[in-house]
């Protein structure tokens, strides 16, 4: 005997936390009676104060000029980011993967960089 | 001394067949489950449902003009999938060599006993386990998803849906969320459920007419619904709960499969439309059926088996308190 809800639909609806995951009730009510955007519950943010915090720290990013976090990025973002790096995926695709995926490479690309740089030192050394 | 032998097969099936069916019917007609569920027959395994949230109707329509389409959007789905249960009830030779017909009779009363009250506290499951969405483990030892259909428990102070941003609680709530079991509780909850509104804010009231309560607080509850005045006051007000409020205490709210103490959860109905809410789905209901063939052991193995499903559905016809306060 099992019951499965449309958990993809729900997801793209933001009615649950990720696929699989409901939100709890302090989430739902920070989404539903404080309108905190469900991105920003995902990533912690409960109350207005909170919300306030990230959204600073976010366009205070982008003053910067430097890229925002993976979890703020709109699915289209995620996707252009992922084709930069080579990663081979189809529309079907969900936002979680996406980001799942993007961060696997990028740690990827980080350590062999790591690596050249560290092999340059040794190079230089000798 | 009298034996069965094979030539009384036909006549103990047939014996065996009318213990099953009287033991049935009498545990069936106490079941609260039975009568709170939309118990149905249906022929597929993965049973689909759809939930729209109570909205459509008509609009108005000008002179010759073409009658508009339903003002629906997709709705949330939501599917069952059934299992399949069962056992073998064995009449041994030793039964049969020695004519023990008073033990071939209990084993299967015993039998019918076991399936429909198991089946009857794997319903309350669905109401006690009803709190968290969490998976639980079943009567049947099988682990069960709690969610319903919009991924969320069955009792939520924020049940959600695909049409507006608007949420509806089927936790009863009075001063906190998840009060004790009271008059006040329930005329507040029946208030509540009275003023609920549909997700575009229509008016879709909810009548709340039966109680549901564990054994425990069956005394308290008669009292507080059924009393002429207003039970545990000194007031001469009548009490208007008596006679609109039905009580029905149902044994399998004492405890939880899991061994919890859940004598002081307590839920209200709309028994109108509380079906939509909790649904029992069949493809084969409990039935016994007599053996083909003889085994080594020479045992006759009656075969009972069932499938079936429960599923949690649009919810605002349901009201529970786990008398947490929080």
């Amino acid at each position: 005997m099992s019951s499965g809800c449309n958990w993809g639909k729900l997801l793209s609806q933001n009615r649950c936390k990720a696929i699989g995951v409901p939100w709890n009730e302090q989430e739902l009510k920070a989404i539903y009676e404080l309108h905190i955007p469900a991105d920003f519950v995902r990533n912690g943010c409960l109350t207005v104060v909170e919300y306030k915090k990230a959204t600073a720290e976010l366009s205070q990013l982008e003053t910067d000029g430097k890229e925002k976090p993976l979890i703020h990025m709109k699915k289209a973002e995620l996707e252009k980011k992922a084709g930069e790096l080579g990663i081979q995926f189809t529309p079907e695709v969900t936002r979680a993967d996406l980001m799942h995926l993007i961060t696997i490479e990028k740690s990827k690309t980080d350590a062999s960089e790591s690596k050249l740089s560290g092999s340059d030192e040794g190079m230089q050394e000798s | 001394m009298a034996v069965i032998t094979s030539v009384d097969f036909p006549q103990l099936t047939e014996e065996i067949q009318d213990i099953w069916n009287e033991a049935s019917r009498n545990s069936i007609a106490d079941l609260v489950g039975f009568q709170m569920f939309n118990v149905k027959d249906v022929n597929v395994k993965t049973y689909e449902h759809l939930i729209l949230h109570g909205i459509g109707g008509a609009q108005k329509v000008a002179q010759g003009a073409d009658l508009p389409s339903q003002d629906l959007v997709e709705g949330d789905s939501v599917s069952w999938t059934q299992g399949r249960y069962g056992n073998l009830v064995s009449v041994t030779k030793d039964m049969r060599l020695f004519d023990l017909y008073d033990e071939i009779e209990n084993l299967v009363r015993s039998t019918v006993d076991a399936t429909w009250n198991d089946l009857d506290q794997a319903f309350a499951d669905v109401l006690l386990y009803g709190f968290s969405s969490a998976n639980y483990t079943d009567v049947y030892g099988e682990s069960v998803g709690a969610t319903g259909y919009d991924g969320l428990a069955l009792f939520s102070a924020s049940h959600t849906n695909n049409v507006s941003s608007s949420t509806f609680s089927n936790i009863i709530t009075y001063s906190t969320v998840n009060p004790i079991l009271s008059r006040e509780a329930i005329v507040k909850e029946i208030a509540n459920a009275r003023v609920y509104k549909d997700p575009k804010g229509k008016s879709r009231p909810v009548h709340l007419d039966t109680l549901y309560v564990a054994p425990s607080k069956e005394d308290e509850a008669l009292r507080i619904v059924n009393s002429t005045l207003i039970s545990g006051t000194n007031e001469n007000d009548y009490n208007p709960l008596k006679g609109r409020i039905t009580v029905k205490t149902w044994e399998k709210l004492e405890t939880r499969t899991d061994g919890t103490d859940t004598s002081a959860y307590w839920f209200m109905a709309d028994s109108k439309k509380v079906k939509e809410t909790l649904q029992a789905l069949f493809r084969e209901r409990p039935s016994l059926d007599a053996p083909e063939q003889v085994y080594k052991n020479k045992n006759w193995d009656w075969s009972l088996d069932f499938y079936y499903t429960l599923g949690r559905g649009f919810s605002p016809y349901l009201r529970g308190s786990n008398s947490t306060q929080a």
